[in-house]
C-alpha cells in the first residue's frame, strides 16, 4: 500500500512540476528583458483594445531560432521583448534542428498550434512543407539571419512566390552580393598599417561547407583576387594560402590542429567561418593564440579579453549583424498581420543583405560594447519601439518599403548610439 | 475462503498500476490540450496526428521487440537511411509512382534484412540486443552521412507527389495507416504465435524454449516484423515533409522507447507487455510535447519538465524484484 | 509448554495478518520463539510458514499485527537491518552473487573491515573468509575461489556461513535442506544446535518430516494462514506423532495410500525413448530403454548425473556421441522432443520451468500454441478452454486461469508446470525431482497421477532424491554414482533405503 501511495507521489509531483515550469517559463521567458509583462501578459493585449489604432491588434509572433543559447539569440530575444509592448506582440520562442526536417516541421507546427499569427524563422529546411502548413493555417512567415538559398534556388515559386512569405534579412550577404572578402582585405591592411614594424604578410583561411554557406566560398575567392590585386604594387607582398580541401573546410567541427602544420608559415587565419567557437578554442589549444592572429565573424561573448591590444590580442576582426535587423521581418509580418501594406511593397517576397558590424580595431570594440547587441539591453538600441511602429505600414502612413530596406544598410558600427 | 472474492481498492490500484499511469497521462495531457489549443483546436489535432504517425506506427512494430525484454537504438538512423533511399531512388527514376513503389519496396527489404540481422546476430553471438542495435546504428550513421554527402547538399527533395494534396484527405490517410497498423499489430500480438512467444522470451526466455519454442527463429521474426513497421513509418514520415537530410530521424529510437514506457510497456518486456502502450505513449508523448508549448512553457524548461516527467513513470512502474538482499 | 518457561522469550508474533491480494496468508497469528530452541514451522505449501518468518527478517511487510523483537516493538525496512539486528535468514532459493569469489560473497557489504584508503586488502579478506569456512567445518571451499566453480549445495553452504555471525540471536532455515546433500545437512544440523547450545533461537522450515523430528526441539504447525497447535520436544517423541502432525497440517486422514500400491512392474513392449550410447561430459556411453507404461526410478546423491540424463532425454545437451530416439526419430533439441510427445518437469521450476511473472494459462498453454493455432490464429477461447480444463483436473487453488502463478504456493506451481505437459498430451514424461518442496496433500496428488498415467500407457522418467518416492513409485530403480550406473533394482515391496543407500555412497 505504502509503494502505491509512493507511486502517486511521484506521479503529483510530476504534475506539480509541470504547472510549476510552465508558471517559471512564463515569468522567466519575460524576466529577461524589463519584467513588464509577466505571465498575465494576456490580460494587458485584452486591455489594449483601448490603445490607439496605430499601434496595430494584439498579436503573438513565434521566432524559430537556430539554437537556444548565445549571444545573438540572447539580444535578439532581449530587443523584441522590449518591442513587445509598444507594437501590443507577445514572442513565443523555439529552436528548430540544423539537420532534421520532419522535426523542424513539428516545431514550427507546435507554434502554429500555439496560436501564433507570424513566424519569424533563422533557417532554411524543410521550408517547402513549413510554408504549406503556413498556408493552410493563415500563419505568415519572415526570415532572419538566413540567406533561404536552398529555398532561393530550388523552391522559388513555392516559397517566395507564396503569399505568407513576407521575405528574409540575411546574415551578412546574401551569395548574390557578397563584399565580406574585401572586408576582410581591409581590415588586413588597417592591421598592417598599425603594425608598420611586423605587418601580416603570410595568411590561411577557413570556410563552412560550399552547400551551407556558398557566400563563404566567393568571400574567399574575394580576398585573393584582393590580396592579388594588392601584391601587384605592394613593396611586401601577403602570401594566401589556397583553401585545403581536407583541413580549412570545416564540417561544423572545430578546426583540426594538423591546421597549423599545414600552414606553418601562416601568421593569420581568415575565418570566413565563425571563428570564436570553430577556430579559436583550437588555437589556444595548439598554444598560437599569442603567435597568430584571428579575423572572423560573429560573436559568442569573451571574444573582447583577446580583441585589437587587449589580452594576447588574438582577435583582429569580427563582424556581427546587428539585431535590430530583425526589423525587418517583422514590420513586414506586423504589416500582413494588420492588414497594411506599403504603397511600394514588391510583388515578390526579397531577401536582403544587412549591413554588418566591422570591428577591427580597439576604438570599434569599444563602441560595439555600448551596441544592444552587445549589452543585451534595448535601451541601447538603435530604434526605439516607437522607431519600428514607425516603420510600419499601418503606423505610419508615410513609411515606404525603400526605407525599411535602408535602415538595414544603415546599422553599421559607426551608428551605434 | 469467502475473503478470496473480496478485492479492496488499494489492490486494484497495485495490480493496475500500469495502466492507470499510463491512461491517466493521455487523459491528463489531453486535457490540457482541449484546454490550451484555444481556437486553433482542429489545426492542432491534425498537427498531434501528423506527429504522432510515424512515431506510433514505428512504436507498434517496437512492441514486438521490447516485449521480449529487447531494445533496438538503431531505429533513428535507419528512419533517416530509408528516408533518403526513397527519395533517391523515386528520383532517380523520373519520380514516377513506379519509382516511389520501388523505393518502398528497397527500404522495405533493408528493414527486413536489418531485422534479421539484429536478431540473428545478437542471438549466435550471444550478444545483448542493445549491442547490434548500436553496431547498426553507428553504421547507418555512417550511411546517412554518405549518402548526404553524396548529394552536396544538406536536405533533398522527392520529385513525385506521395501525399493528398488535401490537408484532410492527408489526416485521413494518416488516421487509415495507423488504424491498419494497429489492427494487424494486434492481431499478431494477441492472437497468434508470434506475440504469444515473444512475450514468453521476455517473461522467461529458458522455459519458453523449453516449452519447444525456436526462439532464435522467433527473436528474428520478432525483429523483422519490427523492421517491417519502421519501413512504413518512414514513408509516413517522408510524406510530412518529402524531403530528408542529415539528422532525420535522429533522436527516434529514444522518443519511441520513451513513448512506450510512457504507455506502460515494462522495459523487461514480458507478459505486461500490450499493443495499446504504443499508441497510448505515442499519443501522450506528442500531446505532452504540444501542451508544453501551447503553454508557454520556456523551451530550455521543455526537455526538463519531459525528463521530470519520464522518471516519475518510471518510478510508478518500475518492478522491484521482492525478497532478495539488495545487491 | 513447561520447557519454554525456562527460556527467554525473544520473539514474539502477535495477532499478525497478511494479505496478497485477495489472498489471505496469515489469519490473527500468535507465534514466541524462545532462545535455546529449534522451532519448526511446518504445515502445507501456502499455510503460511515462510510469510512469518519473511515478516520477522524483513523481507516484506505485515498488513495488520505487531512483533516484539528482545522486547521492543520490531519493523524491520529490509532484510540487511535485520542481519544487522541479529536476525539471520536461509533463503530457498540460490541467492549468492555470480562472478566474485567465495570471499566476497562473504563478506558482502562488509568490505569496510578490510579496507585501507578505498582499497580491499584481499589477502587479508581470503583469509579471514578461509578462517570461517573452516570453522563451519566446510574446508573444500577454498575462499579465493570464485563462486561460479561451486555447484548448488557448495553455494548453499556459503549463504549459510554469510549469514551466520557471533551476532547472530536469531536463525531462519527456510526449506534450505531440500538443496543439501547428506553430507551439507549433517553440518547444517550441527550448526543449528550450536546455536540453540549458544542460547539463540533457530526457525527451522521443513516438508521433511523425518527430518523436522529428529532435529527441532519444539513444533509449531500451521494450516491456511493459521497456528493449528504447537507440540514439544515430549510430544514429538510418541510413536504415533508423525500421524498427529500429518493430520494437523492437513485437517484429514491422509491414510498410508500415499505411493503405488501394486507391485506389478509390468509395462508394454513398445520402448517409447531410448537413450544409445550417449555421451557427455563426465557421462560415458549411457543407455537406456523406456517402455511404454513403465516408471523408470532415477536415484543418487546430487552431482552423481541423474539430472544429467534427464535432460539429455529432453534434448537439452548437445551430446558428444550417441543418440537420443524416439520411435526411430532421433532428438536432437527439445523442439523435436516436444513435437514427438516428450515432457520435462525441469527440477529448477522457478526459473526454467515456468514464467513465475505470468498467468496460469499462459503456462499450461505455451507448449501446445501450434496445436492451437489455425491459420495462424489462436483462439482465446479455446486457450481459456485447455487452460481451465486442466486447473479443474489437478485442482490448482487459484482465482482463475488469469491469475499470475508467482502469487501461488509451491505446490501449485508444480501442478501447473505439470499441466502444461497434460494439456499437451505427452506421452513420455520426465520429470526432475517433482516433489521437491511440495506438501504432503500435494504429492500424494501428484503420485495418484503418475500411477494413473502409468496405466495409461504414458512412460515416465522420476529422477528423485528421495528414496522412498523411488521405491513407492518406479517399476525399476537406476541408482547412479559419480556419472554411472551402479545399481538396478526392480520394484519389490520388500526394497528399503538402505539398500540403495549403498550404491549411492
Amino acid at each position: 500500500m505504502k509503494k502505491v501511495w509512493k507511486k502517486i507521489t511521484a506521479v503529483l509531483l510530476a504534475g506539480a512540476m509541470t504547472v510549476l515550469a510552465s508558471g517559471c517559463g512564463n515569468s522567466g521567458g519575460n524576466a529577461s528583458d524589463s519584467s513588464s509583462a509577466s505571465s498575465d501578459s494576456g490580460a494587458q493585449t485584452s486591455d489594449s483594445g483601448s490603445a490607439p489604432a496605430a499601434e496595430g491588434k494584439a498579436c503573438t509572433i513565434g521566432v524559430a531560432f537556430y539554437t537556444d543559447t548565445g549571444f545573438a539569440v540572447d539580444s535578439t530575444k532581449a530587443y523584441l521583448e522590449s518591442l513587445s509592448d509598444t507594437l501590443n506582440v507577445k514572442f513565443t520562442y523555439t529552436v528548430l534542428t540544423q539537420t532534421d526536417e520532419a522535426a523542424n516541421l513539428t516545431k514550427i507546427q507546435e507554434l502554429i498550434s500555439s496560436n501564433v499569427d507570424g513566424i519569424i524563422c533563422t533557417m532554411d529546411l524543410g521550408m517547402t512543407s513549413i510554408i504549406q502548413e503556413c498556408e493552410a493555417a493563415g500563419v505568415y512567415l519572415g526570415g532572419y539571419l538566413c540567406d533561404y538559398d536552398t529555398s532561393f534556388n530550388t523552391a522559388y515559386d513555392q516559397v517566395f512566390k507564396s503569399e505568407y512569405f513576407v521575405g528574409t534579412a540575411t546574415d551578412g550577404q546574401n551569395p548574390d552580393d557578397v563584399t565580406i572578402g574585401n572586408t576582410m582585405f581591409e581590415s588586413l591592411m588597417e592591421y598592417n598599417e598599425r603594425n608598420g614594424d611586423a605587418p601580416i604578410t603570410h595568411v590561411s583561411m577557413a570556410i563552412f561547407p560550399t552547400w551551407a554557406f556558398p557566400a563563404q566560398q566567393i568571400g574567399a575567392d574575394q580576398f585573393v583576387a584582393a590580396v592579388e590585386a594588392y601584391n601587384e604594387t605592394a613593396e611586401t607582398p601577403i602570401t594566401v594560402d589556397p583553401l585545403n580541401e581536407e583541413s580549412d573546410v570545416l564540417a561544423f567541427a572545430p578546426i583540426d590542429t594538423t591546421y597549423f602544420a599545414k600552414h606553418a608559415d601562416s601568421q593569420a587565419i581568415i575565418s570566413f567561418a565563425a571563428g570564436s567557437a570553430f577556430v579559436y578554442p583550437t588555437m589556444v589549444q595548439a598554444g598560437v593564440d599569442s603567435s597568430m592572429k584571428l579575423f572572423t565573424t560573429g560573436y559568442d561573448g569573451g571574444e573582447d579579453a583577446n580583441f585589437g591590444t587587449t589580452g594576447k590580442g588574438t582577435y583582429q576582426q569580427t563582424m556581427v549583424t546587428a539585431v535590430e535587423s530583425v526589423t525587418y521581418p517583422l514590420v513586414l509580418l506586423l504589416n500582413k498581420i494588420n492588414g497594411a501594406e506599403f504603397s511600394d511593397q514588391p510583388a515578390e517576397a526579397e531577401r536582403i543583405s544587412t549591413a554588418q558590424y566591422v570591428i577591427n580595431s580597439d576604438e570599434d570594440m569599444a563602441q560595439f560594447q555600448k551596441s544592444c547587441f552587445y549589452t543585451k539591453d534595448a535601451a541601447n538600441a538603435m530604434y526605439t519601439p516607437q522607431d519600428v511602429l514607425n516603420m510600419t505600414a499601418y503606423g505610419n502612413p508615410d513609411a515606404t518599403y525603400a526605407d525599411l530596406k535602408g535602415i538595414l544598410s544603415t546599422m553599421t558600427i559607426d551608428s551605434i548610439k | 475462503m469467502r475473503e478470496k472474492e473480496k478485492v479492496t481498492p488499494a489492490d486494484f490500484l497495485k495490480q493496475h498500476v500500469y495502466d492507470i499511469a499510463a491512461y491517466a497521462g493521455l487523459i491528463v495531457t489531453f486535457i490540457l490540450f482541449l484546454i490550451f489549443s484555444g481556437s486553433r483546436l482542429s489545426y492542432n489535432m491534425a498537427t498531434v496526428l501528423q506527429s504522432a504517425s510515424a512515431y506510433s506506427i514505428i512504436a507498434l512494430g517496437a512492441v514486438f521487440v521490447y516485449s521480449m525484454g529487447y531494445m533496438d537504438v538503431s531505429v533513428g538512423q535507419q528512419v533517416g537511411v530509408y528516408a533518403i533511399l526513397m527519395i533517391m531512388i523515386t528520383n532517380a527514376m523520373g519520380g514516377t509512382a513506379a519509382g516511389v513503389a520501388a523505393g518502398f519496396l528497397v527500404i522495405l527489404a533493408l528493414a527486413l534484412l536489418c531485422g534479421a540481422f539484429n536478431g540473428a546476430v545478437a542471438v549466435w553471438l550471444k550478444l545483448p540486443s542493445i549491442v547490434t542495435s548500436l553496431f547498426l546504428m553507428f553504421f547507418f550513421t555512417g550511411a546517412q552521412l554518405l549518402l548526404m554527402e553524396s548529394t552536396g547538399t544538406n536536405s533533398i527533395s522527392i520529385q513525385a507527389v506521395i501525399k493528398p494534396a488535401d490537408r484532410n484527405m492527408y489526416n485521413v490517410m494518416l488516421v487509415l495507416a495507423i488504424v491498419i497498423v494497429a489492427v494487424i499489430v494486434t492481431y499478431f500480438f494477441k492472437f497468434t504465435k508470434l506475440g504469444k512467444y515473444t512475450r514468453g522470451i521476455g517473461a522467461n526466455e529458458v522455459t519458453t524454449a523449453q516449452c519447444g519454442v525456436n526462439t532464435t527463429k522467433w527473436k528474428v521474426i520478432a525483429y523483422m516484423a519490427f523492421g517491417v513497421c519502421v519501413a512504413v513509418g518512414s514513408f509516413i514520415m517522408l510524406t510530412r515533409t518529402g524531403s530528408a537530410g542529415k539528422g532525420t530521424g535522429s533522436g527516434y529510437a529514444m522518443d519511441i522507447m520513451i513513448c512506450l514506457i510512457l504507455g506502460g510497456m515494462p522495459l523487461s518486456g514480458g507478459m505486461k507487455s500490450k499493443v495499446s502502450s504504443a499508441l497510448v505513449g505515442t499519443f501522450t508523448y506528442v500531446l505532452l510535447t504540444n501542451d508544453l508549448t501551447t503553454m508557454g512553457v520556456d523551451l530550455n524548461m521543455i526537455n526538463f519538465v519531459k525528463a521530470v516527467i519520464f522518471i516519475a513513470i518510471i518510478m510508478v512502474t518500475c518492478r522491484k524484484k521482492d525478497g532478495v538482499l539488495p545487491r | 509448554m513447561a520447557e519454554a518457561t525456562q527460556h527467554e522469550l525473544v520473539i514474539e508474533v502477535k495477532n499478525m495478518c497478511k494479505n496478497f491480494g485477495p489472498t489471505r496468508a496469515l489469519r490473527n497469528v500468535d507465534v514466541s520463539f524462545y532462545r535455546g530452541q529449534i522451532r519448526g514451522l511446518v504445515g502445507e505449501n501456502g499455510s503460511g510458514k515462510s510469510t512469518i518468518t519473511s515478516i520477522i527478517s524483513g523481507m516484506q511487510k505485515a498488513t495488520s499485527g505487531e512483533v516484539f523483537y528482545k522486547g521492543a516493538a520490531w519493523n524491520p525496512g529490509s532484510m540487511v537491518e535485520a542481519q544487522k539486528a541479529g536476525i539471520s535468514m536461509v533463503l530457498q532459493e540460490a541467492n549468492t552473487i555470480p562472478d566474485c569469489t567465495v570471499a566476497e560473497n562473504i563478506f558482502a557489504g562488509r568490505f569496510d573491515e578490510f579496507s585501507r584508503f578505498g582499497i580491499v586488502n584481499m589477502k587479508k579478506l581470503n583469509k579471514a573468509a578461509q578462517e570461517i569456512l573452516d570453522s563451519f567445518g566446510i574446508s573444500h571451499i577454498r575462499a579465493a575461489d570464485s563462486i561460479n566453480r561451486y555447484g548448488f549445495e557448495d553455494r548453499k553452504l556459503v549463504e549459510i556461513v554469510r549469514c551466520v555471525s557471533d551476532d547472530t540471536e536469531i536463525f531462519v532455515v527456510d526449506e534450505t535442506t531440500t538443496a543439501l546433500s547428506m553430507e551439507g545437512r549433517q553440518l547444517l544440523y550441527k550448526l543449528i544446535h550450536k546455536l540453540k547450545d549458544n542460547d539463540k533461537s533457530v526457525i527451522f522450515i521443513s516438508h521433511d518430516m523425518d527430518e523436522i523430528l529428529e532435529q527441532c526441539t519444539d513444533l509449531t504447525v500451521l494450516r491456511d494462514g493459521e497456528i493449528i497447535g504447537h507440540l514439544d520436544r515430549s510430544e514429538m517423541d510418541k510413536p504415533n506423532a508423525e500421524q498427529v502432525i500429518r493430520f494437523m497440517m492437513v485437517g484429514r486422514e491422509i491414510g498410508d495410500a500415499y505411493y503405488r500400491e501394486d507391485y506389478d512392474s509390468s509395462h508394454g513392449d513398445k520402448v517409447a525413448l531410448e537413450l544409445k550410447n550417449v555421451s557427455l561430459g563426465e557421462i560415458k556411453n549411457f543407455s537406456l530403454k523406456l517402455h511404454e507404461g513403465e516408471i523408470i526410478g532415477f536415484g543418487g546423491l546430487s552431482g552423481c548425473g541423474m539430472h544429467e540424463i534427464g535432460r539429455i532425454a529432453f534434448g537439452l545437451e548437445k551430446l558428444e556421441s550417441g543418440s537420443v530416439e524416439r520411435n526411430g526419430r532421433k532428438i536432437k533439441g527439445c523442439f523435436e522432443a516436444i513435437q514427438s510427445g516428450i515432457g520435462y518437469v525441469s527440477k529448477n521450476r522457478d526459473t526454467e520451468a515456468l514464467i513465475l511473472e505470468g498467468s496460469i494459462q499462459d503456462n499450461i498453454v505455451l507448449p501446445s500454441e501450434s496445436e492451437l493455432s489455425r491459420a495462424t490464429f489462436i483462439s482465446p477461447k479455446r486457450e481459456k478452454q485447455m487452460a481451465d480444463g486442466e486447473i479443474e483436473a489437478f485442482r490448482i487453488k487459484c482465482g482463475d486461469g488469469r491469475q499470475w502463478v508467482n502469487t501461488l504456493s509451491g505446490g501449485n506451481k508444480q501442478k501447473v508446470s505439470f499441466a502444461k505437459w497434460t494439456a499437451k498430451g505427452s506421452d513420455v514424461l520426465i520429470m526432475d525431482c517433482p516433489t521437491r518442496g511440495v506438501d504432503i496433500g500435494v504429492k500424494q496428488f501428484m503420485y495418484g497421477l503418475i500411477a494413473d498415467m502409468k496405466r495409461q500407457g504414458k512412460s515416465i522418467i522420476l529422477i528423485s532424491e528421495e528414496m522412498a518416492e523411488l521405491i513407492g513409485m518406479a517399476d525399476k530403480i537406476i541408482i547412479m554414482k559419480d556419472f554411472a550406473v551402479t545399481m538396478e533394482l526392480k520394484r519389490d515391496k520388500d526394497l528399503s533405503e538402505t539398500d540403495i543407500i549403498e550404491y549411492m555412497i
